[in-house]
């Protein structure tokens, strides 16, 4: 579908991946961490998965390369696993630590980074403790303590959310959680309303240019379904409901289009009657399929659902709906969840296998239960469009992809233009790591793309983190500032800007 | 609804619970009740014996159940007069006072709640055993940490 044109040649291309022999635990328990601390010194691209030096990182003003725009004003705010290891213990995938949220501050000239290590109940816990009591995603902690409800093992460790002036630390499977701006602390669990105490509540909600907050969440219980949340400017929920839905998928993402809300569930399922990990309680079942459920904004008993062949994925970019009904939306997808099942776990341990199997896919869902594929080749990963088309059609989503040639993971940014099938990218080059770039629009944007590109990088060889700031106008001429931390961070998930 | 009210442990039936009028030797159950975490409303213990293990905890079935008002800290609870035998015994901490264990629209419980041996189960209360002691002649003792 789409014609890949690298306006920037990559620098030269890493070599293939080093050999090393997968490190696979035989069972799910976490590990001394010594496999990977030497595999770490052997090769420095493993950087990304070290537990940072301390609970608290702060730099007053990093070393800006290049200038910053004097409109960028706000605060990106970007969380993800970062306490890897702790109390003698080495988790044993990505997914499992618990968060360290970052703030990087900008005031058009300067730009200021805090990490701080969320102290959700689950981390106090085990810190007074003093070692791990609970299950993660994927350890298994011998002699733990009980897990009554998800909120007990809730590490606030994907997302964050900046709405009606609270800031919130998300996870999935739980609660979201506040964070006390000023301290960048965990504060406490938010309640959407009556009954919804501990309901799950996705690291992906979407926010309408109104303020309006879509959200679901995946209850995997005894009784499996999907809670559909839409939740006013103001933080009131406005309504709820419980979408019953067995055997229930693994589902990260969603999409909502002018509408409808389209919650895309791959064959990825979950299984309560098993007894080990969250993760390893799924099972790959292609024969499945995806199952795509099409739900209305303004009335959710108004359902429908489609079918789609076997794939996996975590992201969207955006979605929207045509004049005759159809609804198109993207998603970045791989053949299996070998990416969540085998790749992220397996460098925890020092093994680096394939990470970057996830290929830009758009999809068509007709009024008469016809359904499209239009899949590329190309890796794609942490899609982000402008926050005023979120449920409405976009020209542009913006992606990470790899280097053309050998590319263990991702550190191109790449700007997809759907209308004319274009993807103009910038390689940060060899030693870098790209994160999620988020998209900032001018404060008097005239244009979708007439904004900034925001992400961080990590440059593993030098030892340090950054940040990129792009026109996001013009990606192929590199970032017009790039500010270097003095310390690397852990590899995040997902972050938002608020402007200030 | 079903979940939710099997999960719900209200005594208020078992409190009505009428003993077996046979004249066996009786015994005591003494629950050590902990980690109460305020002296918001009442604390509601129920107790289970061994023919109610297949609906436990479904509060019908309970055999004794005393509340009392909530202080922060533990509480110990005594049933005396009951048969030697195996017991399993529930509690809740009703902060709110609106009479109910309180559970989201999933049916997890929202206020703290516990069972004897701290027993819990996998998506959903554990079995009778698990939360089951033995309560001979001399009597018994059960432990309950409440979690919230």
């Amino acid at each position: 579908m789409f014609n890949r044109r690298c306006l920037i040649a990559g620098a030269a291309a890493l070599g293939g991946c080093a050999g090393l022999a997968p490190l696979v635990a035989a069972f799910a328990n976490g590990s001394s961490g010594n496999a990977f601390h030497s595999a770490l010194q052997q090769d420095a691209r493993l950087l990304g998965w070290k537990t940072p030096a301390a609970d608290r990182l702060d730099c007053p003003s990093l070393v800006v390369e290049g200038t910053l725009p004097p409109d960028l004003r706000g605060v990106l705010y970007r969380n993800g696993p970062a306490i890897h290891d702790r109390h003698g213990l080495r988790y044993r995938h990505w997914f499992d630590g618990d968060a360290m949220l970052q703030e990087f501050r900008f005031d058009g000239q300067h730009v200021s980074h805090r990490g701080r290590v969320l102290q959700t109940p689950k981390l106090a816990h085990e810190d007074a403790a003093g070692r791990r009591l609970y299950d993660a995603f994927d350890t298994h902690i011998a002699d733990g303590a009980p897990v009554r409800r998800p909120d007990d093992v809730n590490p606030a460790n994907i997302s964050v959310l900046d709405h009606h002036g609270k800031l919130m630390a998300l996870w999935e499977a739980g609660s979201a959680s506040v964070i006390d701006r000023d301290r960048l602390a965990w504060q406490g669990f938010q309640v959407w309303g009556d009954g919804l105490a501990g309901v799950p509540f996705t690291a992906h909600p979407k926010v309408e240019a109104d303020g309006t907050l879509w959200a679901f969440g995946c209850a995997t219980g005894s009784s499996p379904a999907l809670v559909l949340y839409r939740i006013a400017a103001d933080g009131r929920l406005v309504k709820v409901a419980l979408v019953p839905l067995e055997p229930m998928g693994m589902v990260h993402d969603f999409v909502v289009t002018e509408r409808h809300l389209v919650i895309v569930v791959p064959p990825f399922v979950h299984d309560p009657e098993r007894a080990g990990t969250f993760l390893g309680n799924h099972a790959w079942q292609p024969d499945i399929g995806t199952r795509v459920l099409v739900v209305a904004k303004d009335d959710f008993d108004q359902r429908r659902w489609y079918q789609l062949p076997a794939a996996f994925g975590f992201h969207h970019g955006n979605g929207w709906e045509e004049r005759d009904g159809t609804i198109r939306y993207d998603h970045c997808v791989a053949e299996d969840p070998g990416l969540v099942t085998a790749g992220l776990r397996d460098v925890m341990a020092g093994a680096l296998g394939a990470l970057t199997t996830e290929r830009y896919a758009s999809f068509a869902l007709h009024r008469s239960g016809r359904t499209e594929v239009f899949e590329t080749a190309e890796p794609a990963e942490f899609p982000a469009v402008s926050p005023a088309t979120v449920g409405r059609r976009n020209r542009y989503v913006y992606t990470l992809g790899v280097a053309d040639g050998a590319s263990w993971y991702f550190r191109t940014v790449a700007k997809r233009d759907l209308e004319r099938g274009f993807v103009e990218c910038f390689d940060y080059g060899a030693g870098i790591v790209a994160e999620e770039h988020v998209f900032v629009p001018s404060p008097r944007a005239r244009s979708e793309d007439d904004g900034y590109l925001v992400g961080t990088f990590l440059a593993y060889e030098r030892g340090v983190g950054g940040i990129g700031i792009f026109d996001a106008g013009n990606i192929a001429d590199g970032p017009l500032a790039r500010a270097w931390l003095p310390y690397p961070l852990p590899l995040g998930f997902h972050g938002r800007f608020t402007a200030a | 609804m079903d979940r939710r009210s099997r999960f719900c442990l209200a005594v208020g039936l078992a409190l009505a619970a009428v003993m077996p009028a046979w004249a066996a030797t009786l015994t005591t159950l003494t629950v050590e009740l902990g980690a109460v975490r305020s002296d918001e409303g009442r604390i509601y213990v129920a107790v289970f014996p061994e023919s109610a293990s297949k609906t436990f905890p479904d509060a019908g079935d309970a055999i004794a159940g005393a509340w009392r008002i909530a202080s922060a800290g533990s509480r110990r609870f005594v049933f005396a007069e009951l048969p030697p035998g195996r017991y399993a015994v529930t509690a809740y901490h009703d902060e709110n006072g609106n009479g109910e264990l309180d559970a989201n629209m999933l049916g997890i419980p929202t206020e703290g709640y516990g069972f004897a041996n701290d027993a819990f189960g996998r998506m959903g209360p554990p079995s009778f055993g698990a939360a089951a002691v033995e309560v001979g002649e001399d009597g018994g003792t059960a432990d309950i940490s409440l979690s919230y």
